[in-house]
């Protein structure tokens, strides 16, 4: 009981701190403005030690895994954005933890920065990245930035005015997309590239989608703005296959009818999402499924989700149609993780045998690939981002080395 | 593995500790996090049955399977439900049986529509062996339980069960109180409950059939009503069900000899045949020749089907003339009436032959040629041959193939000189079809041909095309026409083939000849030749050129030449006119076989080794 | 491995039983003075019987197998990374376990061994019978090490088969993975390329940054699962492009190739072609670079969908090549594979 009491406490007073940061954000209008260029990250000891001193009951906060929590307020869209991002932070160090290609030689000094962009899926949020953010920004050194954030709809982004109508249809969820990609490369990365230090840098972003997300980096791609879109050096999706989406669309009422919207705590909560294995990271579930309950008003632990899936049903229809052909056609660098099983549609299976983009499958991941496998997903994207960074890729090849035939 | 060593004295001893101890390892891989691990446990439920013994397997493997059955993923209930409907002899026989009921009644519960199928599936297997006392005490209630469940998926469910208890109720009033729960599922909000219960129908009215003198009118009053219902459903998908349900109806009054209800059930079906939603035209087009069937007594209530059978051949829906077009000649026959067969139904024909959707015109070629049976010769000719030449034409080759495949129908009824005169430029045509199989049906189908037409005429126009079929790219059809050949020359004799096949076989092309396939080719026809050409021709013709392919730079053409010896040889000794063929075979064949016993290549060597054994023991007898 | 206690008695046994056999077998093997040739001998009457059982789609038995990969690994590993193969043969591509479409492919290009044979890789993954058709695939092999011709393609890999099928089907048919392993450990010693009559360089991928030479690629060492990256990765992964020079697969592995590539690599090799398999193709084969690179397609309709048609490649013995489209096989309908459609909607 005291400690059920405690608890309590610790998650009113979080709750407090948490607030208490964004408020002074959430009243800016942040278009156009640029904040300060962040100091260091968070100094990561602090957060261990107090990590330590309190008991496993502490759930972490966004700040263990990102360094910005901004609210974007866009106002031609309707919606004040919550976001999170990592900047860069080491720029002279390009070494990076996995092994080098033996055929492309990559002089580091040339390598472009990668920043990844994440979009989550229906009825997720944007820490469901948070896991793998931080992965990807520890395993390059610091050397590559995120950005996440919540999509209409979904954990604390709310609407300016509420009265006005809201959709959700593919493609106001690729305009939202759009804006908060243009406002981020304006507002947080022209300052990398344009500073002193990193004169001849250039930036890569990488956009990266988890299920409904993945459609959405794929339908945004060809809308971006010509200058951002030439610094897009590829799209990856997580899980999200056009026809096996589109059956699960008609098994959602069951899934929904089986999904409590409401629990005793944020831990039984998290505790449910391990259960059925909707998050099989206890790291990832920790950071992930919290942000997508809120308290429930007056002297109560219990939390409610804030995401009614059923709001969107008028708009499944538009979500993943032509998703696959959309894909494989994509003029850019692609990657397609999926979880469990190889279950492609015809488009992709075609794609795919003509070696169209590349295909990796996380035989043991659940659906949610970046809190299943934060590790394995880091890891492939870093790769991805590496093989294809046209600025720093040179072939190595012995031709001409063994024989003096050159003509 | 680790396990083997105490298990192994375990079962030796077979004491009573180690005993429970498949029971253990069971429930332990029951739990274990990996489901596939899960669902194989689960298959090796009979054998842990089996080590338990009935009383064990009753008091404690039954009750672990009721948790079992309530927590757990579908993949597992999906083995569970299928295992349990075998389990009867595990619990000790017919007598215990009812304690399979309670976990396959929460199976039957369960929302993932496979688990539930094979759940009702054991339930009616298990309900086959309960006695009528016990399906009273335990299997009725059970239905009861489901049908008045809060859920749609154990409502589904019981309308599957109904048919292994109906037949089986004598007492009127207990049948009736059946019918009327199943008239109560029938009313059911959720369109799964309902289309459950149309698709069950016929089999409990079949039932009716084979018991004709089972049922009362009261339960016919429910049968009718939910009849009515399921026809006049707002949802397709259950008002097409109404076409099975009409069919079993109607086969019980039929049975009965019962006309009173006729009219009315021709009603009905006539409203479902012209139903505004494809899907129950579909199936009435599909149904039609079993549906026209059912009236088939009355020919005023033939005719009055004339009418919507044409507007379904003239169906906006392509799936729904797809349907129609193989049930036209069974319709035909019914309706057993020259006139309206040729002024009705073969321009209803013609206008599908022609139909834009290949679908339609492959499924019309499939059947149609079964028309001719209610047609004259003269009919025939006139009216049916024009269409199927021109389907022998259409540009989809499956229509081409399927037309082809069941020509004899019509060769039986206009014979074969008429056809074949029509057929020859289609033949031609279709000799140089671009799809394989279509070449390899017109092969198979010209010894049939020869055979009807005589040697004259076929000479005339058919042995060039019989010949240029050995010079196919496809081995197949290369292998066809080989094989065509063998057939002709037991159809037209030896002397024909020595006269007017091998000499153009011998005289080819060199240029040809210069690809190993047509020499192989080559090879395989005269190998094939020597089983139906007398030795003599062998002797002369075919001999010298095999042994001349012996020294060919091709080694598959030398082992094959290997392989052809013997083959020669047994011909030869068989020679009727008791020439002895020793001589040459020496000479010849000997010399050269023991040349390829020495060849270079493995499996010439081999091959050759493998016929000079055999040579040896055909010329030892 | 997990199993019941009754059984595992039974399996110990068994297992006894067959380390006795293969004692025997081994001996046997051992005692003749030309055990490749007395090898095969041994075992004639068997493998035809075994070819005759698989070409009816049926699977061998697990002792089969190991029997069979025995066999297969002696003669394999005679056999050079670069394999000579003589003219007049059939060139293949992908199969993918899609076996009634290996039937439809003899029955098309002939049978073995009347006709010759070379496979350029891929035989399991994706399609429902990888099992019988590598089985079936490897037992001709041995049968007619001289008439068939079986290379390795980048399906042929512990790793993809444990992704694309041919492991869980393996589990599926036999219980266990000993099948996969048995298969998975023979397709180390599968050659890597074919060198027809010195004129057509067959592989299933595509070049090398690292190979200019047909000669460097006889100094690789190919008894290794496929690598992630080096030459034998680009021999099996690499494709040709539009694009001039190298570039990066889009894949994630191996490189692209243009047509300048080709030339010199073929003008370097005294070559006339490259013959290669690995992409999906539409109408079964399709010539790139020119008339320098040739792409061979052998799986029609390609899972069941794709609606592809599959090619084989005739090269007679004065070196005309002829080209055979064909559909997919008539057969009973696939079985369905129900799968379980995931809660994707989150």
């Amino acid at each position: 009981m005291s400690q059920d009491l405690r608890r309590k406490l610790i998650l009113k007073q979080l709750d407090k701190l948490n607030n208490n940061e964004e408020i002074p954000n959430s009243n800016l209008d942040t278009l156009g403005q640029l904040p300060s260029f962040p100091k260091k990250s968070i100094s990561k000891e602090k957060q261990h030690t107090r990590n330590l001193k309190n008991d496993a009951l502490q759930l972490p906060s966004w700040k263990d895994f990102f360094t910005k929590n901004e609210v974007v307020t866009l106002k031609d869209r309707n919606f004040q954005f919550n976001t999170y991002f990592t900047l860069p932070t080491s720029h002279k160090n390009n070494s990076v933890t996995y092994s080098e290609n033996l055929t492309t030689s990559s002089s580091t000094a040339d390598c472009t920065i990668p920043i990844y962009i994440f979009h989550h899926g229906a009825g997720s949020s944007g820490l469901s990245f948070a896991n793998l953010a931080k992965e990807v920004y520890e395993r390059s050194s610091g050397k590559c930035g995120c950005f996440s954030f919540d999509a209409r709809g979904h954990g604390k982004t709310v609407p300016i005015d509420p009265t006005k109508p809201i959709s959700y249809g593919r493609e106001i969820f690729v305009q939202d997309f759009k804006s908060l990609i243009t406002w981020f490369y304006q507002t947080q990365l022209i300052e990398i590239f344009s500073s002193k230090q990193n004169e001849k840098k250039h930036i890569s972003l990488i956009l990266v989608g988890h299920s409904l997300g993945g459609s959405i980096c794929t339908f945004v791609h060809p809308s971006l703005d010509k200058m951002i879109r030439s610094h897009v050096l590829g799209v990856a999706m997580f899980d999200i296959v056009e026809e096996a989406a589109i059956l699960a669309l008609e098994k959602v009422d069951h899934f929904l009818k089986n999904t409590p919207n409401a629990f005793n705590s944020y831990e039984d909560a998290i505790g449910w999402y391990m259960k059925h294995k909707l998050s099989r990271t206890k790291t990832s579930a920790e950071i992930a499924v919290p942000s997508l309950f809120a308290p429930v008003e007056g002297d109560t632990s219990q939390v409610t989700r804030i995401t009614n899936l059923k709001d969107f049903s008028p708009y499944w229809s538009t979500w993943f149609t032509d998703l696959s052909h959309s894909f494989v056609t994509l003029p850019t660098a692609k990657l397609l993780i999926l979880a469990g099983d190889d279950r492609l549609d015809k488009e992709l299976i075609i794609g795919q045998m003509q070696g169209k983009y590349q295909l990796v499958v996380f035989q043991d991941s659940g659906h949610f690939i970046q809190e299943d496998s934060p590790m394995k997903t880091a890891l492939t994207l870093l790769e991805f981002w590496k093989r294809n960074d046209n600025t720093n890729v040179i072939i190595k090849s012995n031709w001409g080395s063994s024989t003096n035939k050159n003509q | 593995m680790e396990t083997a060593a105490t298990t192994t004295n375990g079962a030796d001893t077979a004491s009573a500790s180690n005993d429970i101890y498949p029971l253990a390892l069971l429930m332990d891989e029951l739990k274990h996090d990996d489901v596939s691990t899960r669902v194989d446990a689960m298959k090796k439920l009979d054998k842990i049955a089996l080590a338990l013994g009935p009383q064990r397997t009753r008091d404690e493997l039954i009750p672990f399977l009721v948790e079992v059955a309530q927590d757990d993923e579908d993949e597992v209930f999906a083995v569970l439900a299928e295992e349990l409907g075998q389990f009867v002899p595990f619990v000790g026989g017919a007598e215990f049986a009812p304690i399979l009921l309670p976990p396959l009644e929460i199976l039957a519960s369960t929302e993932e529509t496979l688990v539930r199928e094979k759940a009702v599936d054991s339930l009616n297997i298990i309900a086959k062996d309960l006695s009528d006392q016990l399906l009273l005490e335990n299997f009725i209630p059970l239905i009861e339980r489901l049908a008045n469940a809060d859920w749609f998926s154990s409502k589904v469910s019981a309308c599957g069960l109904f048919k292994s208890v109906i037949y089986r109720v004598q007492d009127d009033n207990l049948r009736k109180d059946l019918f009327q729960l199943y008239y109560h599922l029938d009313q059911d909000d959720t369109p799964m409950v309902r289309r459950a219960v149309g698709k069950n129908l016929p089999t409990l009215v079949d039932l009716l059939v084979e018991n004709a003198d089972l049922s009362t009118n009261q339960d016919w009053e429910f049968i009718s009503n939910i009849f009515q219902n399921i026809i006049n459903d707002n949802q397709d998908s259950v008002k097409f069900l109404g076409v099975d349900c009409l069919i079993s109806i109607a086969k019980f009054f039929n049975a009965k000899n019962d006309q009173t209800h006729s009219q009315e059930l021709l009603n009905s079906a006539i409203k479902l045949i012209n139903d505004e939603a494809w899907r129950v035209r579909y199936m009435a087009a599909d149904r039609f020749e079993e549906l026209t069937k059912q009236f088939s007594n009355n020919p005023n209530h033939l005719n009055e089907l004339i009418e919507p059978f044409l507007n379904l051949c003239d169906d906006n829906e392509g799936d729904v003339r797809k349907a129609i077009s193989k049930q036209i000649p069974g319709f035909a026959k019914l309706i057993n009436n020259q006139t309206i067969v040729l002024t009705k139904i073969l321009p209803i024909i013609q206008n599908l032959s022609m139909d834009e959707m290949e679908d339609v015109r492959s499924s019309l070629a499939l059947k149609v040629n079964d028309i001719a049976e209610v047609l004259t010769k003269d009919q025939a000719i006139e009216h049916l041959l024009p269409i199927l030449l021109n389907m022998l034409r259409d540009e989809c080759p499956e229509v081409r193939l399927n037309i082809i495949s069941n020509l004899k129908i019509i060769n039986d009824v206009i014979g074969i000189e008429l056809l074949s005169e029509s057929l020859l430029p289609a033949i031609t045509e279709l000799a140089k079809d671009g799809n394989w199989r279509v070449r390899l049906a017109i092969i198979e189908y010209i010894p049939i041909l020869a055979k009807q037409l005589g040697v004259e005429f076929f000479d005339h126009q058919l042995s060039e095309l019989c010949l240029s079929w050995l010079w196919d790219t496809v081995y197949s059809v290369r292998d066809a026409a080989v094989n065509n050949l063998s057939k002709l020359t037991e159809i037209f004799g030896s002397d024909w083939c020595r006269d007017e096949i091998i000499p153009k076989l011998l005289k080819m092309d060199p240029q040809l000849l210069k690809n190993f396939i047509y020499r192989f080719t080559l090879l395989s026809t005269l190998t094939a030749l020597c089983k139906v050409v007398s030795p003599k021709v062998i002797a002369s013709e075919i001999l010298p050129f095999i042994v001349n392919l012996s020294t060919d730079s091709v080694p598959n053409i030398r082992f094959n030449v290997a392989k052809s010896y013997p083959i020669i040889i047994e011909t030869l000794r068989e020679d009727e006119d008791k020439t002895d063929y020793t001589p040459l075979i020496t000479t010849t064949i000997d010399p050269s076989l023991q040349k390829l016993c020495e060849d270079d290549d493995v499996d010439v060597k081999y091959f050759a080794n493998e016929s000079l054994e055999k040579c040896k023991k055909l010329l030892a007898v | 491995m997990e199993m019941t206690d009754l059984e595992d008695i039974a399996m110990q046994d068994a297992i006894e039983e067959e380390e006795g056999t293969q004692f025997k077998i081994d001996k046997e093997n051992g005692g003749t003075a030309n055990s490749g040739i007395m090898k095969r001998d041994l075992n004639i009457n068997e493998l035809d019987e075994w070819i005759s059982y698989l070409m009816k789609c049926e699977t061998l038995s697990e002792n089969n197998v190991v029997q069979l990969c025995d066999l297969a690994k002696s003669i394999l590993q005679k056999e050079e990374n670069v394999r000579n193969v003589n003219v007049p043969v059939t060139i293949c591509g992908d199969i993918h376990g899609q076996f009634h479409d290996l039937l439809e492919l003899f029955k098309i290009g002939g049978p073995a061994p009347d006709t010759n044979y070379l496979f350029m890789g891929d035989y399991v993954d994706r399609g429902y019978y990888s099992v019988e058709s590598v089985s079936l695939l490897i037992a001709l092999k041995c049968r007619y090490p001289d008439r068939i011709t079986i290379l390795r393609g980048n399906h042929e890999s512990r790793q993809i088969t444990q992704v694309y099928g041919f492991y869980d089907e393996c589990l599926r048919k036999y219980g266990s993975a000993n099948v996969w392993k048995l298969f998975t450990d023979l397709f180390d010693y599968l050659p890597i390329t074919a060198l027809v009559d010195n004129k057509i360089f067959c592989l299933h991928g595509g070049l090398s940054p690292m190979i200019e030479t047909i000669d460097q690629i006889r100094d690789l060492n190919r008894l290794q699962e496929v690598p992630h990256e080096g030459p034998m990765c680009d021999l099996l992964w690499s494709d040709p492009d539009d694009r001039g020079g190298w570039g990066i697969s889009p894949r994630g592995a191996g490189f692209t190739f243009g047509q300048d590539i080709s030339e010199q690599f073929n003008h370097t090799n005294d070559l006339e072609l490259v013959a290669r398999a690995h992409q999906l193709v539409m109408e079964g084969y399709a010539w790139s670079h020119g008339e320098n690179v040739v792409t061979i397609f052998s799986a029609p309709n390609y899972c069941y969908r794709c609606g592809n048609q599959a090619a084989i490649m005739e090269v007679d013995e004065n070196h005309n090549r002829q080209f055979l489209q064909y559909d997919p096989s008539i057969r009973p309908g696939e079985p369905s594979v129900t799968r379980k459609t995931p809660d994707y909607f989150l």
